[in-house]
This record gives C-alpha cells, sequence and structure tokens, in this order.
C-alpha cells in the first residue's frame, strides 16, 4: 500500500532525479516524507511536538476525570460524561496520574445556588428522594419545589419527605436552623455546622462537599463570619454567604475500606507502586501551626486573556 | 578532499521557536491611553473595524433538498406560542403519582376496590378450560413468541461493575402486546388476545361481538385550562372497546354531589404541574379516536400498555406504584374526557351527564383495574363537584414466565386477573 503511493506519487512529480532517489533503499525514507509533505499534507509528521504544546498543570480546580456535557438550561435529567483518564483534552497528555478506568457513571448536576427570600417567610420545597451519586461520595437528595425539581447534596439525616428552607434574610437573633435548610452565615449561631458554603455571596455553594464532612461556625466579626474549614484552618467569609446546616450524608465513607486493588479500579483509579515515598506528601503532613484567619473578601480580578500573535509560516 | 568547510554553528532554529512561544502571548497592559483619549474628545475605534476587509455575502439560491430541512425549534417557529403549555404523554410520569393526578383532573376516590356492580360480575361468564387457554397465551406471548432482538442492559446496584451477557429475546413493548390478547382471545394477540377469549367466553350473547368496536393504538388529544396553567394530554390507547350503548353510572347523583365534601390531597409545598413537560411549540387539538355518529360511540373498556422501556423518570430512577396509578388515573381521564369533548362540546364544563370508563392498565404481567367517572370538566380549584375513580391494587397474572433449563415454565399463575378481565368485557352484556 505504502509502495504504491510512493510509486504513484514519484511519477506524478516532474523530477527523474527524485523518482532516481526514490529507487535506491537507503533514501527511501526522506523521499517518503517528502513526498507526504508535499502530496498529502493531512498526513504530515507534528515535529517537535513535545516542546511545543503548553500543557496544563494538575489543580487551580480543573478535573481532568471527565468532562460533563451540560445543557443550556438545568435539568435533573443525569448528564453524559466524557472521561478523560487523567489527560488534558486539548493535547491528550498525561496531566494527573493514577486516574482511568472504572464504572462510567452519569453525572447529576447539583443546583448549587440556593435562592431564598431578603425578607418573610423562608422559601420551603419538599425532599422527593435520596439517591446516590457515583461520580461523588456524600449522596445527593432530589428536592421539589413550586414545578421544579432539583438536586442538592444530602445532609447525615435527611430523608425523604422533608420540608427544607431557604432565606436569604439575617435576622437580628440568630436562626436555629433545621438540616439541609440554607440561611446566610450571618444568620446562624455559634458552633452550627454547615456545608455547601458560598465563598463570595451569590457565587453558589463551593466549599465542604465531601462525604461526612462539615464546617463550624467560630465567630462573628463585624459584617464577616469566621468559619472553621474541614481542614482545621480557619477562614472568614462575607456574612451574606449562604450555606446549608448540618453534617454531610454517607458519614461512613472514610471510615470505609477499599477493600481490594479490583474496587479500587472500579473508583477509577489506576494501580498504586506500594513504594515509600517520603516526600511526595502521600504519606501524610508534617504537623505545623495553622496558617491565620483567611479573609475572603472579594473575589480575585479575571486575569486578562493574553493576546496570542502569529507568524505565518513561510 | 573536503567538499563542505565546518562551519562550527549551533543550530539555533529551536532557541528561536521556544523563544517565540513564550513571547507570542502578551497581556496588554491597561496604559489608561483610551480614557485619556476619549476624555479629549478624540474618538476611539477598534482596530479591527478598521483593518478588516468587509465582505459582502451575495444570496445564492439554490434547488431545494430532497428531504426539508427540519424547522429550528425557536422563536420562528409556526407553532411557537407565548404562553407555556403543560404536556403530558405517553413516556412522562406524576413525580407525587396518584395525588398529583387527582389534583390534575379533581378527582377522588369514594370507596376502595372497584364498584359492587362490577365485583357482582365476577365468575358470571366464563369459558371452558378458560385457565389453559390463558395460560398458554401467556406462553406464547413471553416464551414462544419468535421476536429475538437485543434486549436492554441489566444492572445490578449491588455490583455495579458486573457486566451480565446481553440478553437477546422479546422486547417488553411486544410482550405486553401480545399478552394483552387474552381478552382479545376475546380479539388476536394479550389486549387483543386477552380480550378474544373473553368474547368467546361471552360468545353465546351475540352482542359480544357484534354489539362491540374496536379500537387500537389510537392517540387522544385534550387541552384543558386548570388554575390559569394550560394542560394537553397527548395519551396513546392502545386497545378500546366500544360499545352502543354506555356504561351505567355507579355513583348516583346523591353520591356526586357528595364528592363535594372530599378533600382532594394537598401536595404543598409542590405545584400540581411538576414533571409535565413545559412547552412553547404546541398545537392546541381536540381529537377523540372513535368519529361522531359512529354505530358504537360510547367508550366501554379501555387497555394502557405501561413498558418499563418507554415510561420513565426524567431522574432515571424506577417507577413506582404510585406513579403507574397516577398513569392509569390521567389515561382514563383523557379518555373519557376526550369522549365528552366530542359528546357534549368543547367547552363544556358540567357535563349533562356522567360519562362512565372501564380501564386496565399492564406491562404485560400487573393488571391495574380501575373504573373512572366523569362528572365535570370544571377544574379550577378544589371545590364543587369532583369525578370519581375506583381501583385495585397491582394484581400479578404470574410470577415468572421463561425457559429454566431449557423448558418453558410459568410459575405462579393467578386465575383472578382473567376472570376480572371477562367481568369488565362482559360487563353490559345480558347474563
Amino acid at each position: 500500500m505504502a509502495c504504491a503511493l510512493i510509486v504513484r506519487t514519484v511519477f506524478r512529480s516532474s523530477c527523474v532525479g527524485e523518482v532516481m532517489r526514490a529507487k535506491s533503499s537507503s533514501n527511501l525514507g526522506k523521499a517518503c516524507n517528502r513526498m507526504i509533505w508535499n502530496d498529502c499534507p493531512k498526513f504530515a509528521k507534528r515535529e517537535g511536538r513535545i516542546w511545543k504544546e503548553d500543557v496544563p498543570k494538575p489543580g487551580n480546580g480543573r478535573s481532568f476525570r471527565r468532562i460533563v456535557h451540560y445543557p443550556e438550561e438545568y435539568t435533573v435529567q443525569p448528564l453524559n460524561v466524557t472521561n478523560l483518564a487523567g489527560r488534558d483534552p486539548v493535547t491528550g497528555r498525561v496531566v494527573a496520574k493514577g486516574i482511568g478506568g472504572g464504572i462510567k457513571h452519569k453525572y447529576h448536576w447539583i443546583a448549587w445556588i440556593r435562592e431564598g427570600p431578603k425578607e418573610g417567610e423562608p422559601l420551603e420545597e419538599r425532599v422527593i428522594q435520596i439517591m446516590d451519586d457515583g461520580c461523588r461520595t456524600a449522596k445527593i437528595a432530589l428536592v421539589a419545589g413550586g414545578d421544579e425539581l432539583k438536586y442538592i447534596l444530602a445532609t447525615e439525616n435527611m430523608k425523604a419527605g422533608d420540608i427544607i428552607k431557604t432565606s436569604a434574610h439575617i435576622p437580628r437573633i440568630p436562626v436555629r436552623g433545621n438540616e439541609g435548610d440554607a440561611y446566610p452565615l450571618g444568620a446562624l449561631p455559634m458552633g452550627t455546622r454547615v456545608n455547601c458554603i458560598e465563598r463570595f455571596p451569590g457565587q453558589g455553594g463551593r466549599y465542604v462537599h465531601a462525604a461526612g464532612t462539615f464546617a463550624t461556625v467560630i465567630r462573628h466579626v463585624g459584617d464577616r463570619v469566621i468559619v472553621q474549614m474541614p481542614t482545621k484552618h480557619e477562614l472568614s467569609f462575607s456574612q451574606e454567604c449562604m450555606a446549608v446546616i448540618g453534617r454531610l450524608s454517607n458519614v461512613m465513607h472514610n471510615k470505609t475500606p477499599i477493600g481490594s486493588p479490583q474496587r479500587l479500579r472500579e473508583l477509577g483509579y489506576r494501580p498504586r507502586s506500594g513504594l515509600w515515598q517520603r516526600k511526595s506528601g502521600r504519606h501524610g503532613r508534617k504537623i505545623r501551626p495553622l496558617p491565620p484567619v483567611r479573609v475572603l473578601d472579594k473575589p480575585p480580578p479575571e486575569r486578562p486573556e493574553p493576546i496570542v500573535l502569529s507568524l505565518p509560516e513561510q | 578532499m573536503r567538499l563542505t568547510t565546518v562551519l562550527c554553528k549551533q543550530h539555533i532554529g529551536r532557541m528561536f521557536k521556544y523563544h517565540w512561544r513564550i513571547q507570542s502571548k502578551r497581556i496588554p497592559v491597561d496604559t489608561k491611553a483610551e480614557s485619556e483619549i476619549q476624555a479629549r474628545g478624540i474618538p476611539v475605534y477598534e482596530p479591527n473595524d478598521i483593518i478588516e476587509e468587509h465582505r459582502q455575502l451575495v444570496q445564492v439560491t439554490t434547488a431545494k433538498p430532497l428531504v426539508p430541512k427540519p424547522i429550528p425549534r425557536d422563536l420562528t417557529h409556526p407553532l411557537y406560542h407565548e404562553r407555556i403549555c403543560h404536556m403530558y404523554r405517553d413516556h412522562n410520569v406524576l413525580l407525587k403519582g396518584l395525588d398529583q393526578g387527582k389534583i390534575l383532573t379533581k378527582t377522588v376516590e369514594i370507596k376502595t376496590g372497584l364498584p359492587v356492580e362490577i365485583e357482582n360480575l365476577l365468575g358470571v361468564h366464563c369459558l371452558p378450560d378458560q385457565d389453559i387457554l390463558v395460560q398458554r397465551c401467556i406462553l406464547k406471548s413471553h416464551v414462544f413468541d419468535a421476536m429475538q432482538v437485543k434486549l436492554p442492559k441489566i444492572r445490578d446496584p449491588q455490583r455495579p461493575a458486573w457486566n451480565f451477557p446481553r440478553g437477546y429475546g422479546i422486547t417488553d413493548k411486544r410482550r405486553t402486546i401480545t399478552c394483552v390478547a387474552l381478552p382479545y382471545l376475546i380479539y388476536n394477540l394479550l389486549s387483543p388476545k386477552l380480550i378474544q377469549l373473553c368474547e368467546f367466553a361471552c360468545g353465546n350473547s351475540t352482542d359480544a361481538v357484534l354489539g362491540r368496536a374496536v379500537v387500537q393504538d389510537e392517540t387522544v388529544f385534550v387541552p384543558f385550562e386548570k388554575d390559569g396553567d394550560l394542560i394537553q394530554l397527548e395519551l396513546t390507547v392502545n386497545f378500546m372497546l366500544n360499545s352502543a350503548a354506555p356504561l351505567p353510572l355507579y355513583a348516583d347523583a346523591d353520591e356526586v354531589q357528595g364528592t363535594q365534601d372530599i378533600p382532594l390531597p394537598d401536595l404543598y409545598p409542590i405545584k400540581h404541574t411538576i414533571t409535565l413537560e413545559k412547552e412553547n411549540i404546541y398545537q392546541i387539538r381536540n381529537v377523540f379516536p372513535v368519529l361522531k355518529g359512529s354505530k358504537f360511540p360510547y367508550i366501554h373498556t379501555a387497555i394502557f400498555h405501561c413498558n418499563e422501556t418507554e415510561v420513565k423518570n426524567i431522574y432515571e430512577t424506577p417507577v413506582t406504584e404510585e406513579q403507574v396509578q397516577g398513569r392509569t388515573l390521567l389515561k382514563s381521564f383523557a379518555v373519557a374526557a376526550a369522549h365528552a369533548q366530542q359528546r357534549f362540546g368543547v367547552n363544556v364544563k358540567d357535563l349533562p351527564e356522567p360519562i362512565t370508563v372501564q380501564c386496565v392498565q399492564t406491562d404485560g404481567r400487573l393488571f391495574h383495574f380501575a373504573v373512572f367517572q366523569l362528572n365535570t370538566l370544571d377544574l379550577d380549584g378544589t371545590e364543587g363537584k369532583k369525578n370519581i375513580f375506583w381501583m385495585l391494587p397491582r394484581i400479578p397474572l404470574f410470577t415468572s414466565c421463561m425457559y429454566v433449563k431449557g423448558r418453558p415454565l410459568l410459575e405462579g399463575y393467578n386465575s383472578e386477573v382473567f376472570s376480572r378481565l371477562l367481568a369488565f368485557c362482559s360487563n353490559g352484556l345480558p347474563s
């Protein structure tokens, strides 16, 4: 097949010399390359691609496990995903090691923003069902209010039939809420366990999503609320940041052993080396004093898009 | 002899390329020049507006494609309406099941179980070798049917990683069609076959065959207003027996008046239109499949299929018993209401005479028997006269029917189901 291609291209070219070279075995590769480049640019070899392309670094909130195909409007229909196996979808290079395989789960789109009335009676919704979601550790709750359905993260004792409340009002006297209720941090008394905390007001729950975790409201300082995260770090939020009361469901998650290497594969992880890695941080951290309270006062400015200059190739 | 000189030069092409890769991306620094210039009244343009070549596109007419392009479903669609219509179709399921169905159709249950008159019909008619015929019918639809197609994947929630061998066989749709032919043993496949059987059973009276007409796989369209919402039901009736005389009423005028005091279920904080499909592109239609002036204008018994692969919750968890019951209610309402709108006019509210329908919903194994009496089409609010629904819980026709070790096996046959079906079909015949 390849030979046929070469011969055809060779005979089409006007240069006799090339024909001669193509015949000798030593120059065959070179001639082949050149002819393919000229005649079929589709097959052009991507020269030196290793350093030509930008491979992203892991972290910065990007997931290299899967792409979720979100529709334009919110829906409770489980969404299709494309599994990435730790690869960057643009370059196809491995970014996050140790990810790959496993059961393919559909993604349940969680409604992160809990919107409630600024004043007056809180908004009430009913929990329809508590479900498992393969894409996260905590359980999820299907919630209905009005003629809309949505998913939220299920708290520890949430069950079907419960009424959950949402309010954006900050009263003078703190609210004693029930599990699953969403209130601004400023409305909650000290010592309340919360999850799904907004980083900045109106952006949707961002902190504390994992199974069995909770943050604790430590103290109110002016119009800011200081919350202890599951890492024991203390963050200072605006008092208007919404948070959901209660500890997240699937409490036994971190106490449940994976069980077998095969089960690890089912969860979408590739085999580990088992080697003692002193420096990688995999086997625990050094105990250090906690950092000072981190104040989240305003969203970081958006980084401007770089202008990409292009030089047409000659 | 040396042909070339050694230049001792480094190949710096790569260095240039690497340098260009870094330097080609520049983040512009805001010099505030723009605001400064604007402040001095000098107009500022986007560079691309001036540099870019502006091309005029010329409209070219081409031959029309053989298959016309589908009309885009957006604001320009000829059927686009400002007002949202809530659609309920065959694949839809009501979130709160029967309770939600009761609110939507303004229906109450005045007693549990079916009306006494229908219970009394049990066992009045029967076939010689009835159970053997029915069992043969079940085996035919579930085992002996020659269909061999790929069946849906099986998943075990306890062992999510386990891949079951892919099954081939009879689809649930085909099963229901053939199994419901029992009355068609009263006409030909289970709704056709079971019904055929029922007609054999009632064969001593010529009315069973001559006094009935059959409608198969037709769609009814019923639009109505409910508390300011526009709702349209578009539902398929898989099998419908029509008769020359209407069924008797099972609730008299007093009982109908009595429904005013029975409260409807409370769904708070959920609205009754939840999980109905909200659409802007729709056509409001009143359709009842039997033409006006037909010899057999009255609905006698309607049979609906409920296949697992077609009827699904939008959030993909299994359909519950409550939801199946709600589906029966909405389907029987749709049939009765379409009939009423044809008989008494599209805008009829309080029916001059109530309409009774017998309904069966089945997936080929579980049968849901119900009777519906339509008293009013004034569905606003919760006060006033209401419609009436009688029903039984779902009854299994058998426990399992499949090949076991290569042999066809029917287990746990329940003769009650066919007797009930027979009672429904023989209703209105002289005994």
